[in-house]
This record gives structure tokens, sequence and C-alpha cells, in this order.
């Protein structure tokens, strides 16, 4: 053990400010899902008569829960339904991606050929620009192609490589020793076989960042689901809550908010468990891209 | 059937690529090259056949009619605000968290709780947060009398925008923190150890060592800042279903384009947008490349 | 008729020519060192044997076919790679059978090969393991092992020692002995360490800038070194050039030197003229009688076995190798005779020796 420096009064007062920020803006974050979890909690009755932060009476009333699971009125689509339409989505664009982002970082990374660093440059500034820009004519697209108003845009517009994926897998490709290639060959493995049978596994912790990742931002997704498609039937779990929000009344708040803790309760788990994952993909995705 | 190495190569490269650069060209490079030409018609978004070339007519509209752009300018000066009070707020915070005090990972995870939620649950806890009857008022209540009440989110009182500000902050400090904090983890330590042995303060530490390592870093996230708030669309959409005085650019967009069927007014703004953004990213791109040259040690 | 041929190979990357006009021989069951310091071209050479490294100029010749155009899965070859290149996420069983697997190699017959392989390289209880769980010498084993079950032409080595520290580097180098005395199987092994080539070839091919400088078994390499850069890179300590004159009767003077040099060393008949005479740090004695020069002594450098004394003399620095029991310290001046017949003379300008 090192010796302990005594502490200086101006050092422990400094430290005792750091700390009494990180307190305060901790209770800020925390303070709205508290009050979420809290009036989700709530019978009618209380809901209305108490305040947004006092507990429940109740820390095991779910009620407004069954009601959010088996509405008594259905208004479009359960949260099963969207639960199982973003599923569909996330394991479709997700296998995508990751078979074709994978396959483009190998080429890329490995062999040397006329516009290889174009690609790089077209996935970086193409890519970058916010599919918020062009509704209006990748709308057009997705008429000429029949996917209008169907989950299957979706999967389509999410399972293009986006430059952050694309990088980890480069980034990744760069520490596989190029010899493992090479011996390959010589053994009589042909590139198909050296990417599917060597490379690809050999991925999987990228694969793992990549998929972490993208999942929380298609899970999360709303803008392109509104813009495409905003059929009922076809609702994922962010349209779900949006067309709940509309027809919401006073007495039905409480069950909206149950609805809102299910839906976030997925990722919010997911995040205690792969904050690892998450923090590394955003640092080497944003910083070195 | 044998192929030679070479061809095996390039039948390789083009069975990888080929379905990547398919899917590059229809859904990013096409609908950019299509929304400068639906930007000089009439399209009404549904009939091709009755779009007539209308050249800049769409972009005089635009400045010369709609006052509503002039709005949505000034609403994305809240934002751009709101984001650099963020900034701020996650540089501080992840240069305490990096002198790995007890407790800092806690912490770390609880600021990034927002950036994981859904988006439209976020946009909702958040509403309901700030309702009239909401949490927030309640809390203001206890210090300021029961009789307090103020309508944050009414669009026609003037705090709306204020608080839709506030509740980007909340949802995406976590993540200026994350990559503040993974800039701030690649200082090498030994550069701390030398400076104290000099007998560097804590302040002076910070300003000789620590900022100029993550200038860049900050400086590329108060440009994508610059351009986020440009593109603010899904948190007034879902607090105040960008009602009256809280609507944006974006939304504007959305609105022309597919409630009012006017196509080639919203492919005009979406160009117009277009420029603007990629202006910013050149100007990003340029200083960041001068900045990266004079500190050997960037990190882009 | 050789084993492995090469007859005027060259290769250019874009404007470098990375190898010139290289033509070597190897006999069936030869252990081949390609020796040279980096950027030799060593290890392009042993990419253009494998294919790996195309279009060159020149022909290869592997076990009578001519593989110049032949893909690297064709040529009969396997190659131990420098970091040995196995795949981490399939077992030791596996890694050595992917390659029959690749190639359709029935069941019965790949794991037959596979427990052969392992038997012959003490690896049988090692199969089920992963790559990241051996020592450094078994994922070297794991690697031959993979050769071996495809029963190749010709090994090729890519400085596989050149990871390991050096006890483990030692030990393993002593396995690839015993192993190549055993399977006498053909052998091409590229290192830039000049001890390595020395114990483990019969046949030290030496490459500077790409050009061939020497072949020759080690001992002949060591003994009879074409030029000062062959004299130079073998030995350790390196050998000491003394610059001075020579006559047409074969005396060399300079560097506190006058001596006449035996008629044996030479070639021909001495050509008078600058040069460097080349003396082998074991080649000295330290004796008062007729010493041929007196060493200030600067440090020693004990090793166990010898003391290396380095020191000056007549302003050039030398270094002799002594017996373990000799007392020498710094600042002494101890007179040195030298064992002339062993001398090296080479041309002060070409560098090549007379």
């Amino acid at each position: 053990m090192s010796r302990r420096h005594r502490m200086t009064p101006l050092k422990a007062l400094s430290l005792a400010f750091q700390y009494l920020t990180l307190v305060v803006i901790s209770i800020i974050v925390l303070l709205p899902l508290w009050s979420l979890i809290v009036s989700s909690l709530k019978a009618p009755r209380e809901y209305l008569d108490t305040n947004r932060i006092v507990p429940p009476q109740n820390w095991f009333n779910m009620s407004n829960y069954l009601e959010a699971i088996y509405p008594e009125q259905a208004n479009g689509i359960t949260i099963g339904g969207a639960f199982l339409n973003t599923g569909i989505i996330l394991v479709c664009s997700l296998v995508l991606l990751i078979l074709f982002g994978s396959m483009a970082a190998f080429t890329i990374n490995r062999f040397k050929f006329r516009g290889r660093l174009l690609i790089l440059g077209a996935y970086a500034a193409l890519v970058a620009v916010p599919g918020i820009l062009t509704p209006v004519s990748t709308f057009q697209v997705l008429k000429l192609l029949s996917l209008t108003n169907s989950k299957w845009a979706l999967v389509v517009l999410y399972s293009g490589a986006d430059i952050v994926s694309l990088l980890i897998f480069i980034q990744f490709l760069r520490g596989i020793s190029t010899e493992i290639d090479d011996s390959a060959r010589i053994e009589g493995a042909n590139y198909f076989q050296i990417f599917f049978r060597l490379i690809l596994p050999m991925l999987t912790p990228a694969i793992a960042t990549v998929v972490i990742l993208r999942t929380v931002g298609i899970y999360n997704d709303f803008v392109l689901p509104y813009i495409y498609v905003p059929q009922p039937q076809e609702a994922t779990v962010s349209m779900m809550l949006w067309n709940m929000a509309g027809y919401q009344s006073g007495t039905t708040q409480a069950v909206l908010l149950a609805a809102i803790v299910l839906v976030i309760l997925p990722t919010v788990i997911g995040f205690f468990f792969l904050q690892r994952f998450i923090y590394a993909g955003i640092t080497s995705g944003s910083v070195k891209g | 059937m044998t192929l030679d190495a070479q061809a095996q190569r390039k039948l390789t490269i083009f069975v990888f690529l080929i379905v990547p650069i398919t899917t590059l060209v229809v859904l990013n490079i096409y609908p950019i090259l299509q929304l400068f030409w639906i930007s000089l018609t009439d399209f009404n978004s549904i009939n091709w056949r009755r779009a007539k070339f209308v050249g800049i007519r769409n972009f005089v509209d635009l400045f010369t009619f709609d006052k509503d752009l002039t709005l949505t300018m000034v609403n994305s000066l809240y934002y751009l605000a709101g984001s650099i009070i963020q900034l701020t707020l996650a540089t501080w915070f992840a240069v305490v968290l990096n002198q790995r005090l007890p407790g800092s990972r806690l912490f770390r995870t609880i600021l990034f709780i927002p950036f994981v939620l859904n988006t439209v649950a976020a946009g909702l806890i958040f509403r309901n947060f700030l309702e009239l009857n909401g949490a927030f008022n309640d809390i203001l209540q206890l210090f300021l009398g029961p009789d307090f009440k103020v309508a944050w989110l009414d669009s026609s009182k003037g705090y709306s925008n204020f608080s839709l500000a506030a509740a980007s902050v909340w949802r995406y400090l976590g993540f200026n923190l994350v990559v503040t904090f993974g800039a701030l983890q690649a200082i090498p330590q030994d550069q701390y150890d030398a400076a104290k042995l000099e007998g560097a303060n804590q302040w002076q530490q910070f300003w000789r060592i620590t900022f100029p390592s993550i200038r860049l870093v900050l400086f590329l996230q108060f440009m994508l800042s610059v351009v986020g708030s440009l593109e603010v669309f899904e948190v007034p959409l879902l607090i105040t279903r960008g009602a009256g005085e809280t609507s944006t650019f974006a939304i504007k967009m959305v609105e022309t384009g597919f409630q009012n069927k006017r196509a080639g007014t919203a492919a005009a703004m979406a160009v117009l947008m277009l420029c603007i953004v990629v202006v910013i990213f050149i100007v990003t791109r340029l200083i960041s490349q001068r900045r990266d040259r004079e500190n050997t040690g960037g990190l882009i | 008729m050789s084993f492995l041929k090469l007859d005027n190979v060259s290769k250019s990357f874009g404007a470098v020519k990375a190898l010139k006009n290289v033509s070597f021989e190897a006999e069936a069951g030869s252990f081949v060192v390609l020796l040279g310091p980096s950027g030799c071209g060593k290890s392009t050479l042993l990419r253009l044997i494998t294919g790996l490294t195309e279009d060159h100029e020149g022909e290869i010749w592997i076990n009578d076919r001519r593989v110049t155009d032949l893909d690297p899965k064709d040529r009969r070859v396997a190659m131990v790679f420098q970091s040995y290149a196995l795949y981490p996420h399939l077992t030791v069983a596996k890694n050595i059978s992917f390659g029959m697997e690749i190639n359709r190699v029935a069941r019965a017959d790949r794991d037959r090969r596979v427990l052969e392989a392992a038997r012959a390289l003490q690896l049988e209880d090692l199969l089920h393991r992963y790559p990241s769980q051996l020592s450094g010498g078994q994922r070297q084993r794991v690697a031959i092992g993979r050769c071996l079950v495809r029963e190749p032409d010709l090994f090729l080595f890519d400085e596989p020692l050149s990871n390991l520290d050096a006890k483990l580097r030692h030990d393993t180098r002593v396995e690839l002995k015993h192993l190549h005395q055993r399977l006498k199987a053909t052998t091409v092994y590229v290192t830039h360490d000049q001890h390595e080539a020395m114990t483990l070839a019969s046949k030290v091919v030496l490459l500077k800038d790409g050009e061939i400088v020497q072949i020759a078994s080690p001992t002949e390499l060591y003994a009879h070194p074409v030029n000062r850069f062959a004299a130079t890179f073998i030995g350790s300590p390196q050998i000491n050039l003394v610059k001075g004159d020579l006559s047409a009767e074969g005396w060399f003077n300079g560097g506190g030197l006058h001596v006449e040099l035996p008629r044996s060393v030479f070639a021909d008949v001495p050509k008078p003229g600058r040069v460097e005479l080349g003396l082998r740090s074991e080649d000295a004695d330290i004796t008062n009688s007729n010493k041929h020069m007196t060493l200030k002594v600067d440090y020693v450098e004990p090793t166990g076995s010898d003391l290396f004394v380095n020191g000056i003399a007549a302003g050039q620095e030398i270094v002799v190798r002594v017996d373990r029991t000799t007392v020498v310290g710094p600042g002494d001046e101890v007179p040195i005779r030298w064992d002339l017949n062993a001398a090296l003379v080479f041309d002060a300008s070409s560098g090549a020796r007379l």
C-alpha cells in the first residue's frame, strides 16, 4: 500500500464540490424516470389524487401493465404485436447488416483495388447525410421497390451498412494478421472459405459491438417508421407508443406510462450488462471516425 | 473449374461488394440526386406525369413567402444554445469521472441511461415530467408554495422552446460524456505524472494537458451539434407535436412534403439544408485537419 | 536434379527492385536458410516460392515440377508463419485438419492423419485446446503439425522464432533440429539471426539488397566469406577490420600491425593496394612472445565461457575473445598475437575478399 497523502482543505472542498455536481445531475437525470415508474404503478384514482413523485401505495399494483398488454379495447396494434414487428425488423436487418458490412470491410481491408478509398469516402460522406433530409426522394425509391407501408421498408433502410459499423469492422480486421489469409490460401482455401470459415468467426467481438450499437439505434428509432411506415398493423414499439399517446385520455395516461416502462425495459436492462460494448463502440466509431 | 489467383480476387471483390454498393447507390446516392431534381419541379409526391419543371421557383418561394422558415431558424438557436450547455456539462463530468473517484462507474451509467431509451418513450417521459400536473411542477411547489404552476410545454407561453432544448440536453448529455471520456482516457497517464512532479496544480494540468488533447474531439462534437440543432425533428414532435411556436425546419419539411403533398417545395427545403450541412462539414474537415497537423496527438 | 530450383528470379514492387536475378538450388532433405538483414528480400523470396506473391521474372521448380505459374495451393508447399497464423477460434485438432476439410479429405482419413501428426509432435494431449491456451513452443508444434498432415514437398519457415523469448527460442530451435533430422523434409527457412542460420542450416543463402551474396555451408561461410559484408554479418562479436596497405610480397601494414600474411589466405597472388584485414576475435592470444600489437583495454565483457576484451590499438577498435581465467581490466595494456592463417583480406573499396 502506498502512503496516503493528507488532503489539503482546498482539495477536500474541490472534491466535495465535484461530488455535489455529480449527485445533482444524477437526480435531475433520474427524476423523470422515477416519476414514470411510480406513476405507472398507481391505481386510476390514486394517479389523479396524488402528485407524481410520491411512491405508489402498492409497489406491486400491476393493473396498468396488464391493461397495457391486454387492452380492453384495441386501438390498432397490441404491445405484443409491436414487439414482434420490432423483433422481426431487428433480426432481419442485423443479419443483413453484419453480413454485407463485414464483407465490404473485408474487401476494403484485404484487397488493394482501384476505387477502394472512393467507396470508403462514399460511405463516410453519403451515409453521414441524415435520413431526415431525404424523405421525399427516399419515399419515391421505396415506392418503386413496392416497399412502402411495410416493415420490410425499414429492414431495407436499416440493413445498409453505416460508416460507424464499417469502421468498427475495418479496425478489427487490421488486428487480424494477413498471415491467417496466407496460411489458408496455401492450405487450399479460396477467398470465400477464408472469409466465411476464418475471418467471420474471428470477427465475433466486432460483430457483438455492432449488434449492440445498432440494436440500440434501430429499437429506439422513431423517424424512419414515422415517415415511411405509418400503418398501425406494421407499427414498431416506437410507433405503437406514438399512436397510443395520440389516443390517450386522463384515465388511460397511467396505462401509457406502463407501456413506456415495458418498452424501455429491454434496452435499459441490456445496457446495464453490456455498457462496456456501447462505450467502446461509441468511442471507436465517433472519435476515430 | 479453377480460376487463377487474379481472377479469383476480382470475382471475390465483385461478389462481396455488389450488394453493399447497390444499397449505397439505391438508398443513398440516388435519393440525394433525385432530391435535386424534385426541388426543380412542382411534383405533388403522387403523380410523376403531372410534375412540371419550374426552375428555381421553389427556392424563390422559400425565401420570399415563408415566414415560418425564419421562425424555425430562430428555434434551432434554442437547441444550439442547449447543446453548448450540454457539451460544457459533458466535459466537466467527463473530467470529474476520469479521476476514477469511487462511484465513477455508477454515475457514468446513470448519466448515460436517457440515451439508451426508446426515442418516443424518452419524449413522452419528459412530456409527462414537464406537464402542468407533472413531477417538475410538483417539486417546485415544495419550494415555491402550493400555488406555483407553470405550463412549461404550452407553446403560447414562451417557455416551450427552453423546455424542449432541456429535453434534448437530458437525452444526449450521456453521449457527449462518453465520447469526451473516451478521448480523455487516450491521454497517457505519464503526462500527468510528469506534470505533477514539476508541481503543476489541477487547474494547470487541465489547461496544459487535458484541454489541448481533447480540443479536437470537443470541436467535432460542437460542429455535430450545430448540424444537429438545424435538423431537430423528434424532440418537439414527440413532446408538443411540433405545434405552433415549437416547429422546426425538419418538421416543416416533412409536413410540406407529406401532409401538404408539395414534394417540390419540401425537396427545395432539403436541398437548402443539405447545402448548409455540407458547408459545415467541409469547414469542420478543413479546420480539424489543420488542428490535427498542429497537434500530432490528435485522435482523428 | 535438385529438389528446389530457382532460376534467375527477379521481383519489383513498382520502381523498387526487391530481388535481382536470384538463383539457387537445394537438394532433397536439405535445410536451406535464407539469411540477411531486414529488407534484403528474403521474405519476398519465400513468398515467391509459396506463390503468395505473384508476378515475378524467372522460374521456380519444386520436385521436378515447374510451379512458376501455379497457385499456392497447387505447389505442394507448407509454411510456418512468423505469427504461426493459427486459427484462434478452432481447436488444435481443427487447426490441423482445416486444410484437409477444405480439400474434402474423407473424415476417417482426416482423423487418422491428425492423430499421426499429433503423435509425431507430442500434441496428443492438446488436441482439444485452443491456440490461446498453448505456450509459444506448443503453438509452433501445431503450426508444424498443420504442415505435416498435408505431406508437402517443401517446408517453409518465416522467422518462426522471432516472437519467442531467449530461453524458448533455444528450446524450439533444438526441437526444429531434431524434427528435421527425423523427417528429412526439404526445408527453406528465413531468418535475420545469424545464430539460427549457423545452427540449423545445411546450406545458407546470404542475401543483401535483393541479391545473393554467398551460398555456402555454415562452416564454409564462417571460414571463407566472399566479402566484407558476409564476414561482418556472420560471427559474434563482429569480426575486427583493420585498415591498411598490402604490398606485392604479402606484407600488411596499418593499424599498428606490420605483418607478413601467409600465402594460404590469398586466393591469388597478393595485389598491392588499400585493404582491410579481417581478424576474428577468437584468433587472438595474449602473449608477449612475438606480439603483433598492444591493446589498450577499454572494457571487458564476461560471457561466462569467455571474456570479450574490448580496446583500442593504434586508433582502431579491436575486440578479442580470451580464456575466462585471464586477469585483465580497464586501462591495462595487453600484448596480442594473432593467428594469421585464419586472417581474411578484403579490398578496401569493393569489399571483395582477395
